[in-house]
């Protein structure tokens, strides 16, 4: 969808969603001349597998997971953005989900979509990481890129981007001195 | 051995220092004698919290951090998140800029592949490629050098434009590399293409069908290689692409020789448009318009009081970015690369969410190799083409 006019595939695949999942869909917006789908996340396992085995709308690739940690957003704290690539007709769409809208849940989960798209399985581990939302039903969920023993979800706003190095396990009786 | 005895798995420790993982990957393999029963690639040695940082740093002081990610493909890095920005901030470059920056994505890409295809066969055990290829990068690192000052770090893209002109001798350098890189690219085919060694090294090792790779994610030339034809440039033209003329090989197989002739013929069909961009290169000033975005020109800057203040001010305050969110995805030599920029309206990203090809093409390396030899490992890393700076980010 990075043109600004909206193609005929595309009116009849909104039109497919919102007879599929018009009680989930909470909205649609626009920026930049590319539209995304906001949908309620318990929605999303069932969407991807719409999106995955429907034969007129076809969504091949997943291309990416996003997670937007809203630290100072009243109706949101954590936002998800999946990003499906169709190859045969040629059309991106942005789904769009939020998680903890009230603030208090500090360890979200949503359904894993890796059974649907095995590409997930990094990508979900990649959110996990960093923002520390749990994917219920991910057979390997584990911190992917930064050590086990890392306290902390880096990629939220209210983990400090300057502070002490973190000691892991291997120096943590005898850590070394750090100069400054 | 008495087929009662219980069998033994062995685990190896692949990496992270293993100078055929290309950096700092870490397989861990589950070998029962010579076969793999189980790979466990673990990562992170390399990661430097790139998208973090860039939700510290004004728009134009994230350009640096971006060619750092895949320092093979410093340009198709910059362009990804140059293409971003500029669409959040509504600005149209003007032609030249977009004609000259895909001259030098294409330039970037055959230095990628270049360095791919050393690295790749000096870890299958043809050793001679790598300089061969590497005497064909240095006309590439000349360029790099020429238009942007560094060799490899290029950071030569800027919102709005290029950093600077493209310099006098450019035309005179690119022109040498049209000359010398077919006869150059034939020398290397005649090196390994036809060679036995390498088409046994490679056929049937690492196949993956169309099915699986599009499940995982896959783009690029591994993508390709399995005869699904994606390529961004095609199918969502970003910075003038349409109206270039080249073709998107795509491969039967599926398996380490296809992706090889892959990017041996996208090397091919980068050549041709580098040819078209030279050739139709418009006339016209190097950067956008935009005042209080763009760097006024330093003869202005010099002489004119209004373009002195606009200069002062972008460089210690930044320029504010509409509020909003967009995702760009660009063909990297590696694959489907995107920057999906959130700005909420201030002079600084919210959030930049790098979509690195690499990261995800490795998931492929499992799948591949499970149950085949040691060997075929290596050849598997280096066919799936990753740079850890990005994968780690």
């Amino acid at each position: 969808m990075g043109q600004t006019e909206t193609t005929k595939f595309e009116l009849d695949l909104y039109q497919a969603l919102t007879e599929q999942f018009g009680d989930s869909i909470t909205g649609q917006s626009l920026s930049c001349g590319q539209s995304s789908i906001s949908v309620k996340s318990e929605a999303i396992f069932d969407l991807a597998q719409f999106l995955s085995e429907n034969d007129k709308f076809g969504f091949e690739l997943l291309s990416d997971i996003c997670g937007v940690d809203w630290i100072d957003c009243p109706e949101k704290r954590f936002e998800l953005i999946y990003n499906f690539f169709s190859i045969a007709h040629n059309c991106r769409l942005l789904i769009r989900t939020t998680l903890a809208d009230r603030g208090d849940d500090l360890n979200p989960t949503i359904r894993s979509i890796q059974p649907i798209y095995s590409g997930a399985d990094w990508l979900e581990r990649e959110v996990y990481d960093m923002l520390g939302i749990e994917f219920e039903g991910h057979p390997d969920l584990r911190r992917i890129i930064t050590p086990d023993g890392l306290e902390g979800w880096p990629h939220r706003k209210d983990f400090p981007l300057h502070y002490e190095e973190p000691q892991f396990s291997h120096n943590k009786d005898n850590p070394p001195e750090i100069t400054k | 051995m008495t087929s009662s005895a219980p069998s033994k798995t062995m685990t190896l420790n692949l990496g992270p220092q293993h100078p055929a993982t290309h950096g700092v990957l870490r397989v861990i393999l589950e070998l029962d004698g010579e076969t793999i029963v189980k790979a466990t690639p673990d990562l992170g040695y390399l990661h430097t919290g790139i998208e973090k940082t860039a939700e510290d740093k004004l728009y134009y002081k994230v350009i640096p951090l971006t060619d750092r990610m895949d320092y093979l493909a410093p340009m198709s890095n910059n362009l990804g998140y140059v293409l971003a920005v500029e669409k959040l901030l509504g600005i149209e470059v003007p032609e030249k800029v977009k004609w000259s920056r895909v001259l030098l994505t294409e330039i970037t890409r055959l230095n990628n592949h270049l360095v791919w295809l050393g690295t790749h066969a000096l870890d299958v055990g043809a050793m001679s490629m790598l300089l061969y290829t590497f005497r064909e990068r240095e006309l590439i690192m000349d360029i790099y050098e020429s238009v942007s000052g560094a060799r490899m770090m290029s950071s030569y893209f800027r919102v709005g434009g290029l950093a600077c002109d493209l310099p006098l001798d450019f035309d005179k350098k690119v022109k040498n590399i049209l000359k010398v890189f077919p006869e150059r690219m034939n020398e290397y085919e005649n090196l390994l293409t036809n060679n036995r060694i390498w088409i046994k090294r490679l056929t049937n090792v690492g196949r993956i069908t169309a099915e699986q790779a599009l499940n995982m994610s896959l783009t690029g030339p591994l993508l390709r290689s399995t005869g699904v034809s994606y390529d961004v440039r095609k199918a969502e033209p970003y910075s003038g692409y349409e109206n270039f003329d080249f073709d998107v090989p795509v491969g039967k197989t599926g398996d380490c020789f296809d992706r090889y002739l892959i990017r041996m013929e996208e090397m091919r069909q980068s050549l041709r448009i580098i040819e078209q961009a030279l050739k139709g290169m418009p006339e016209g000033p190097y950067q956008a318009d935009v005042p209080g975005v763009v760097l006024p020109p330093k003869k202005e800057v010099l002489t004119n009081m209004e373009a002195m203040i606009f200069h002062f001010k972008i460089i210690t305050e930044g320029f504010k970015v509409p509020a909003g969110s967009f995702y760009q995805s660009i063909e990297s030599p590696k694959g489907e690369l995107g920057f999906y920029m959130v700005s909420d309206g201030s002079t600084k990203p919210y959030r930049m969410r790098v979509r690195p090809p690499s990261f995800i093409n490795l998931q492929a390396l499992t799948p591949m190799i499970e149950g085949a030899l040691v060997a075929d490992v290596i050849t598997c890393i280096g066919s799936i083409d990753i740079v850890l700076g990005e994968v780690d980010r």
